[in-house]
């Protein structure tokens, strides 16, 4: 598995949190929807985080969650209304990213193979944007 | 501003106070108001947020967003395209919405569909369900029930998850659906605490499970606690 993931599993062990407060927390919005990321394991499906990101972000709560009450909390780490958001809406929804969270945008073939399209899909904004 | 319509009429986009709508109306533009009460057909083309509750007891559909920051009461039929929003989601009928359907408390005797997530404190589901995506709660009490009875949810996550198929199961819903009448399908179970009966699940996971009666499940992952009945089958288990 990629090491800069973390599965759901080992997160749990790793900072003693139950799969209730780790739910409770993503209804609060303290760790947003597009965070977690399904993958097939042998033993069945798995959630996985970005080691990095995640980690960071509990060690945040668990700082933070005797002084503050959760939905304080989470205002304070939501990304601010007015920051930019890439949006993509399919027949099951519509998932909101923060531009600034984005570490890379690809397009992957049917043979599996990524080309990033990050770049060409900043650019086509910012045309718009002087098309405006 | 109140507004009432008795019979048919349109209705435009605005503020308003109180909505009352008792016959056929069609709503043009958002709406934002303090309490809506439908009793009959009514369509609306965007978003409607009350202040207050919103009840519905005939039928209604909405291609927007539907708000309730008190009650939401469905007695009737009810459709948005987009999400549901309430302090507390009553459902007696049917709710369907491609969008999410988020409450503090939930509670549906009916029928709930939704493409999206569910999303609550106190989820309470009795009669029929069918969620595309997670059903994240709290405290969540599923009872598999009604015609056919069939839950189908397919991400389950929480503190205190409890299923239990309800009523008995006739000698028609034997015939025609088997052992699946009256039960919860589902692919993957997480929780603290988790209480199944009446169950088909692929992966459950949790700190204490007990598995009651009528349950079918491959592989069982527990930090604490497991009991499984004797007339249940479960495939795989491991203690971490």
């Amino acid at each position: 598995m990629e090491e800069h993931l973390i599965s759901k599993k080992e997160l749990l062990q790793q900072y003693g949190i139950s799969y209730g407060a780790l739910y409770r927390w993503k209804r609060k919005g303290l760790i947003p929807e597009e965070w977690f990321i399904k993958k097939s394991t042998v033993t069945g499906q798995e959630t996985f985080f970005d080691r990095k990101t995640i980690c960071e972000r509990i060690d945040l709560i668990i700082a933070q969650k005797e002084d503050l009450a959760l939905d304080d909390l989470a205002s304070k780490l939501a990304p601010s209304q007015t920051a930019e958001k890439l949006v993509i809406v399919t027949p099951g929804g519509t998932r909101t990213y923060a531009v600034e969270d984005l570490k890379g945008i690809f397009w992957e073939d049917n043979a599996g193979n990524r080309k990033n399209i990050t770049e060409s899909i900043l650019a086509l904004q910012t045309q718009a944007q002087r098309e405006e | 501003m109140d507004m009432k319509i008795a019979g048919s009429g349109v209705l435009n986009g605005g503020e308003y106070d109180a909505i009352s709508i008792s016959g056929s109306a069609k709503i043009t533009g958002d709406i934002r108001c303090a309490e809506f009460k439908c009793a009959g057909a009514v369509k609306a083309n965007g978003d409607l947020h009350s202040t207050g509750d919103i009840r519905v007891s005939g039928s209604f559909s909405c291609d927007g967003t539907l708000i309730a920051d008190g009650v939401l009461k469905v007695a009737g039929s009810c459709h948005t395209e987009q999400k549901i929003k309430g302090k507390e989601i009553r459902i007696a009928g049917a709710l369907t919405t491609r969008g999410n359907i988020t409450g503090e408390i939930i509670r549906s005797s009916g029928s709930i569909r939704t493409d999206g997530d569910v999303e609550g404190e106190e989820i309470v589901l009795t009669g029929g369900a069918k969620i595309g995506g997670t059903l994240n709660g709290e405290q969540v009490s599923l009872y598999p029930d009604g015609d056919g009875g069939i839950m189908q949810i397919p991400t389950i996550g929480g503190t205190t998850i409890e299923v239990q198929g309800k009523g008995p199961k006739s000698f028609f819903q034997k015939l025609f659906y088997g052992k699946k009448c009256n039960t919860l399908r589902a692919e993957l179970i997480e929780g603290d605490t988790v209480k199944l009966q009446d169950t088909q699940c692929d992966i459950v996971r949790g700190t204490n499970i007990t598995v009651g009666p009528n349950c079918k499940i491959r592989r069982i992952e527990y930090a604490e606690t497991l009991t499984v009945d004797a007339e249940s089958q479960v495939e795989e288990q491991a203690k971490l």
